[in-house]
């Protein structure tokens, strides 16, 4: 081979190796994209999988939460609402047989009682007595001379007790005012069970649901 | 093919260059063979990495509906068990108040007819 070939025939393979070099060089950088393009979106995959998985069940669960409690408030309000029935039940009950004794014959010396004590309550003095129709008919004067005599010996003040011709709408029982001061003592049944409610509740709720 | 230090014919430079020019379009047949090749690797990481991403939005959206329907599940089981508990609870505080109502009602009588 001449010379000249030789040289020539150098120049060719310099030019395919050039070639030949620039095209790996391609490859190479397309391999190394194509595998970078294929990593990230196996890590987006893999990233979301993970993580979703206790994103969703949080935010279900904070809804679901939210529903039980309003469910149990809604259970908690029902099963008061049915123990206020029973005790309404239970009261009622008691006025009911408050009433049978106010019927019978010993339930003048409970009358008279009550206004005594309301008297007392009020520490005598000048006092008016409002009953109910029935029981104005109770309230002769002899029992309110005997009432206020006994007030007037507990508390030591000069009282005496005056029917109101205002009649109450009551079971039995009666409320005194004091004519000076206006101060009252609610001595009917159902004033006192109102105060029996308020003071002794949870002792009476005790006692009926333990 | 002239020797060297003997001037080339026309006829043989022609030649050489037609030679050369045979190996640069060679050259650049590789590169353009290559730069195919490369896009055609690219594209198909492209095309695989989209499948993936779309498989993945198919596999979220299972994933929502199966964690939503345990989730579901559990919030069904938990208020049939409130439920449960609740007429449970009535039921004992209907059966002790029945024992015991007779009890209030003649305590509370007591309390009202009882005078100092």
């Amino acid at each position: 081979m001449s010379k000249n070939m030789e040289s020539l025939e150098a120049m060719r393979r310099k030019i395919i190796q050039d070639a030949e070099a620039e095209a790996l060089r391609i490859i190479t950088q397309a391999t190394k994209r194509a595998d970078e393009v294929l990593e990230a979106a196996r890590q987006e995959s893999s990233y979301e999988e993970d993580v979703d998985r206790s994103r969703i069940r949080d935010s279900h669960q904070a809804t679901d939460r939210e529903r039980v409690s309003e469910t149990m408030s809604k259970y908690t309000a029902l099963l008061s609402s049915y123990k206020s029935e029973i005790m309404d039940s239970i009261y009622q009950e008691t006025l009911r047989r408050v009433k049978i004794h106010v019927d019978s014959e010993e339930y003048l010396s409970t009358f008279e009682g009550l206004i005594v004590e309301a008297g007392i309550a009020l520490g005598g003095g000048e006092l008016t007595v409002l009953v109910n129709q029935d029981d104005a008919e109770r309230a002769s004067s002899e029992l309110l001379a005997r009432a206020s005599a006994e007030v007037t010996k507990v508390t030591g003040k000069e009282t005496r007790i005056t029917k109101s011709k205002e009649p109450l709408k009551v079971v039995g029982g009666a409320r005194l005012v004091q004519t000076e001061s206006k101060a009252t003592v609610d001595n009917t049944f159902e004033g006192r069970l109102k105060r029996l409610k308020e003071q002794r509740q949870s002792e009476l709720e005790n006692m009926v649901f333990g | 093919m002239s020797e060297p230090g003997e001037t080339p014919s026309f006829q043989d430079m022609l030649k050489e260059l037609r030679y050369l020019k045979e190996t640069e379009a060679q050259a650049q047949k590789i590169i353009d063979d290559s730069d195919k090749r490369a896009k055609d690797l690219v594209s198909d990481a492209e095309s695989k990495a989209a499948m993936l991403l779309s498989e993945n939005v198919e596999k979220r959206r299972q994933l929502e509906i199966q964690i939503r329907d345990e989730v579901e599940k559990e919030f069904r089981e938990t208020l049939a068990k409130l439920e449960e508990d609740y007429v449970s609870e009535r039921s004992k505080v209907k059966q002790r108040s029945e024992e015991h109502m007779e009890e209030a009602v003649r305590y509370l009588v007591r309390s009202l007819l009882a005078t100092r």
